[in-house]
C-alpha cells in the first residue's frame, strides 16, 4: 500500500438524493497516489454515484470533495480543466461515433492541450498498440467490437495523461467473452502505477489488483479494507450476504 | 436501423436496398417524365411553351435565390433557436420557446404580408429582402425544433464523455453532439428545405417576379391557363427532385460512419 | 378525454355537413325557382358578374361588405332597364377570365378594356365608356413621362392594359405586377417603386383622395387608339350580351347614365 503521501481524492461528508431516493448518505472517503481502490455493492447502492461526483458528473448537495488540492465545487474551481486529470471509463463505452478510432484519441489533446496533430497521432498509437487494436486506428467505433470498444475508451481516457482514472462498471456490458481482455489492460495498467478508483461486480479483478476494496449499500460505505480482509473474513451481514450472492 | 442484414461483407460489396433498382425508382421515374414533358412540349410545341419556358426563366431564377438564401438564414436561425431551446439559461430558452410558439402559431402567408406591408412602413424593405426574411424567420422557428430534437436525441453519454474529458459545454457542443446530430437532423432539415422550396411561391403574393407571378402574368396576358400552370408545375417538380437528390446525397454522405 | 374530443369533432363535422347540404338546398331551390320564372315572361333572369372588388371607385368592397361602385351603379340601372336581376360576385382579378371560360359566372363587370387580345377568346358587351392610361408617381417625383423613369422600378396591376403599357418599355430597373391596384399605390407610398401605371378614374382616386399628399398624375399615357371598357362575357354568349347591350342603350339615351356619372363624380 502507498497510502504514505496526502489523499489525491478526499471526499468528506457527502451526500446527494435524487428526488425522494437518497444515493448518497454522509459518505466519506479517500484516496492517495497510486491507490487502487474497487467499490463494490448492489445496483441503486450509490457507487456509480459515488464515482461520478469525483470528477462533477454528479454534483453533490452537501459535502466536500477535494481532487489534487482542489474543491472541485468551489467557484474558483476551473472543472474543466481538473476533469483533464481524472480519466472516466463507462460502462457503455461512449465512444464518439462520428469519429475514427484515433481520432477518438487524439480530440481531446489537440483541442485541450494545443498537441500538435502528429505529436498526438503518436501518442495515440502508442496507446493503441498497448490496448492492443493498432491495426484499427482508422476504423470507426461502429465497426468494432464491444470489447474493442471499451479498450479504446481506456486509450482515450489515458490520452490525456491523466492522474486518476475512474471506471464506471467497464465490463458490465460487454458479452462474457469480452470481459478477459479489457480487465487484462486495465491490469497492466494498474501494474505500471495508476490511481484507479474502479466500480465493478468483477471479483477476480478486485482480489488481484485492489488496495482496498469498498462496499457500499444504500448510500453509504458499509465496510472498507484489504481484499484479504474483505473477501476472506468480512464483518458485517450485509457483506457477507452480498459476497455470498456474487461469488 | 436495428439491421439483422448488416453482415460484414467487406468494402463495397453493398446489399442490395429498395433504391437500388436502377431506373425504377420514383425519383428517376418523376425526374426522367418531368424534363421528358418539358422537352417535348417545347419541340412539338414551340408556340407557346419556347415562349413561356424564355419568360419564366428568370422567375425560375428568383425563386432559386429566395430558397437558398433562406434555406442558408433559416438554417443560421434554427441552430441558434435549437441551441436556446436546449440552453440552461432560462432566459434564452424562454426567448427561444416564445419565439417558436409565435412563429409557429401564424401562417406564412400572414407573415409574408406582415413583414412587407405592416414593417415595411417603418423600414422599406426590398421585396426579395423582405421574402427572405419572412421565409427565413418561419422556418427557422421550424428548423429550430428540428435541431433540438436533433440534440436531445444523441445519448447523454456523448456528453459524459466530451466533459470527462475536459471539454466546455460550448466545445462539447460543436465537437461533439452537433456533428452527430446532423445526422439524425438532416432527413427532416432535407424536408423542411423543400416544403420552403414549395413555400417561397407564396412570395408572388409581394410582387416579386418569381417562377408563379412570372406564370401568371404570362397567363393573364394570352389566358393560356393549361399551357402556364402546366409549364409552372413541371419546372417546380425539376426544381423539387433536384433538391431532394441532393438532400439524400448528403445524408448518404454524413452516414459514412455508420454500418449499414 | 379522447372520447369527448371525438364525439366533439363528430359533431362539428355533422354541423359542417349539414350546413353544406342546407346551402346546396338553397341554391336548387333558387335554380327551380328560376327555370318557370324564365318560362313566365314578367319574372326577371339573374345575371352574374364577376367584379375585382378592389377597383375604387369603379368596383370596391364598402364597409357593410358589399360590392359598390360606378361600374356596379351602371350595371345596376342597365339591369332594371334591361329587365333582368344583377347579382356580383367578387373574384381576384388574376384568373376572372378562367373563371368566366369555366363557366362559373355570367359575366364580368370589372372595369375590362376592350382589347383585340381579349375579343379572341370573349365577347365585349358595347363600351361602357373611354378610359386613359395614367402615371402616378411620388409626390416629389420631377419626372412626368415613362422615359423621365428610366433605371426606376415602376409597377402596374397584373394582366390589366396598364400593365401591357409598360411591359415592353425597356429601361426600367423593374417593372412589377400585383395582384390589386391598391397594392400597387400602397408599395408606390412606401418608395418600393416610383411609379404605378393605373386606368383613369382609379389614378384619379387614389390621387385625390387617399394618398392625395403622397402621390400625383405625372402624365397620361398618350395612345393612338381609344381604350373602352365594356362587360365581357363568354364567347357566344349572344342572350346576356344583348340584355347587357340593351340596357346600356336605354341609360345613355335617357339620362341615367349621365347621372350616375354626376353622382360619382366622373367627369
Amino acid at each position: 500500500m502507498s497510502a504514505a503521501s496526502a489523499p489525491i481524492v478526499d471526499i468528506r461528508h457527502v451526500s446527494k438524493s435524487f428526488g425522494s431516493l437518497k444515493a448518497l448518505n454522509n459518505v466519506s472517503m479517500s484516496m492517495s497516489l497510486g491507490e487502487k481502490v474497487v467499490i463494490i455493492g448492489p445496483s441503486g447502492s450509490g457507487k456509480s454515484t459515488l464515482l461520478r461526483s469525483i470528477n462533477k458528473l454528479e454534483t453533490v448537495d452537501s459535502g466536500t470533495i477535494i481532487v489534487d488540492g482542489f474543491d472541485i465545487n468551489a467557484p474558483t474551481t476551473n472543472i474543466n480543466s481538473l476533469r483533464m486529470e481524472l480519466g472516466m471509463v463507462f460502462q457503455s463505452f461512449n465512444l464518439f461515433p462520428h469519429k475514427t478510432v484515433l481520432e477518438n484519441l487524439t480530440l481531446a489533446p489537440i483541442k485541450l492541450k494545443g498537441m500538435s496533430k502528429a505529436e498526438a497521432d503518436e501518442i495515440a498509437l502508442k496507446l493503441l498498440d498497448k490496448v492492443g487494436i493498432k491495426e484499427k486506428a482508422h476504423a470507426y467505433p461502429a465497426q468494432l467490437s464491444g470489447g474493442q470498444q471499451q479498450r479504446v475508451a481506456i486509450a482515450r481516457a489515458l490520452a490525456m495523461s491523466p492522474k486518476i482514472m475512474l471506471f464506471d462498471e467497464p465490463t458490465s456490458a460487454l458479452d462474457p467473452e469480452m470481459i478477459g481482455e479489457v480487465l487484462d489492460v486495465m491490469v497492466t495498467l494498474a501494474k505500471e502505477g495508476m490511481t484507479m478508483a474502479v466500480v465493478t461486480h468483477e471479483m477476480g479483478f478486485a482480489r488481484e489488483v485492489a488496495d482496498r476494496v469498498v462496499f457500499m449499500d444504500h448510500g453509504a460505505i458499509i465496510e472498507e479494507g484489504t481484499p484479504e480482509h474483505f473477501f476472506v473474513n468480512p464483518e458485517h451481514d450485509r457483506t457477507k450476504l452480498f459476497l455470498s450472492q456474487i461469488l | 436501423m436495428s439491421d439483422t442484414r448488416i453482415i460484414d461483407v467487406g468494402e463495397g460489396a453493398a446489399i442490395p436496398s429498395k433504391s437500388d433498382w436502377g431506373l425504377f425508382n420514383a425519383w428517376t421515374i418523376s425526374i426522367i417524365g418531368a424534363l421528358a414533358a418539358i422537352l417535348y412540349l417545347v419541340i412539338a410545341q414551340p408556340n407557346p411553351y419556347q415562349r413561356l419556358l424564355v419568360y419564366l426563366a428568370d422567375g425560375v431564377v428568383i425563386t432559386f435565390q429566395v430558397t437558398v438564401m433562406s434555406i442558408l438564414c433559416a438554417c443560421v436561425i434554427g441552430l441558434i433557436t435549437g441551441l436556446g431551446r436546449v440552453s440552461r439559461n432560462k432566459a434564452i430558452n424562454l426567448l427561444a420557446s416564445t419565439y417558436v410558439e409565435i412563429i409557429r402559431g401564424i401562417p406564412l402567408l400572414v407573415q409574408l404580408f406582415y413583414i412587407y406591408y405592416a414593417l415595411g412602413r417603418f423600414l422599406n424593405v426590398h421585396d426579395l429582402t423582405a421574402a427572405i426574411i419572412a421565409m427565413s424567420v418561419c422556418y427557422g422557428a421550424y428548423m429550430g425544433e428540428v435541431f433540438r430534437a436533433g440534440i436531445t436525441a444523441i445519448d447523454k453519454g456523448q456528453t459524459e464523455a466530451a466533459r470527462s474529458l475536459g471539454f466546455n459545454t460550448k466545445q462539447t457542443m460543436f465537437l461533439v453532439i452537433l456533428p452527430q446530430a446532423w445526422r439524425t437532423i438532416l432527413p427532416p432539415v432535407g424536408n423542411e428545405f423543400i416544403a420552403l422550396l414549395k413555400d417561397t411561391s407564396l412570395v408572388s403574393i409581394l410582387a416579386v417576379s418569381d417562377l408563379l407571378r412570372r406564370g401568371r402574368e404570362f397567363s393573364s396576358e394570352t389566358f393560356l391557363y393549361f399551357e402556364t400552370y402546366t409549364m409552372v408545375a413541371l419546372i417546380y417538380l425539376v426544381i423539387t427532385l433536384i433538391l431532394s437528390k441532393g438532400v439524400s446525397i448528403m445524408e448518404a454522405r454524413l452516414s459514412h460512419y455508420v454500418r449499414r | 378525454m379522447k372520447r369527448l374530443f371525438k364525439s366533439l369533432l363528430l359533431v362539428a363535422t355533422c354541423a359542417v355537413l349539414a350546413l353544406g347540404v342546407a346551402g346546396c338546398g338553397e341554391k336548387k331551390e333558387e335554380k327551380k325557382a328560376e327555370a318557370p320564372a324564365a318560362a313566365a315572361p314578367a319574372a326577371p333572369k339573374t345575371i352574374v358578374f364577376a367584379s375585382d372588388a378592389a377597383y375604387p371607385p369603379m368596383q370596391y368592397m364598402n364597409d357593410q361588405k358589399e360590392i359598390v361602385g360606378f361600374e356596379v351603379d351602371v350595371i345596376k340601372a342597365v339591369a332594371e332597364k334591361a329587365g333582368f336581376k344583377a347579382e356580383f360576385k367578387n373574384v381576384a382579378w388574376d384568373g376572372i377570365f378562367a373563371g368566366l371560360a369555366n363557366g362559373k359566372y355570367d359575366a364580368i363587370s370589372s372595369s375590362v378594356s376592350i382589347t383585340d387580345e381579349r375579343k379572341a377568346t370573349m365577347d365585349f358587351s358595347d363600351p361602357i365608356m373611354a378610359i386613359e392610361q395614367i402615371l402616378v408617381v411620388g409626390i416629389n417625383e420631377k419626372a412626368t413621362d415613362l422615359a423621365g423613369l428610366k433605371g426606376k422600378s415602376i409597377g402596374a396591376q397584373i394582366g390589366t392594359t396598364s400593365y401591357f403599357v409598360v411591359k415592353d418599355v425597356k429601361g426600367f430597373k423593374a417593372i412589377k405586377t400585383y395582384d390589386e391596384v391598391g397594392l400597387a399605390m400602397e408599395d408606390l407610398v412606401k418608395g418600393s417603386i416610383q411609379a404605378v401605371v393605373a386606368d383613369s378614374p382609379v389614378a384619379v382616386d387614389y390621387t385625390t383622395k387617399k394618398y392625395a399628399d403622397k402621390i400625383k398624375i405625372a402624365s397620361v399615357l398618350k395612345s393612338d387608339k381609344v381604350e373602352n371598357i365594356g362587360i365581357a362575357v363568354k364567347k357566344g354568349n349572344k342572350e346576356v350580351l344583348d340584355l347587357v347591350n340593351k340596357g346600356l342603350a336605354a341609360i345613355k339615351a335617357d339620362g341615367t347614365f349621365d347621372k350616375i356619372k354626376e353622382q360619382h363624380k366622373m367627369k
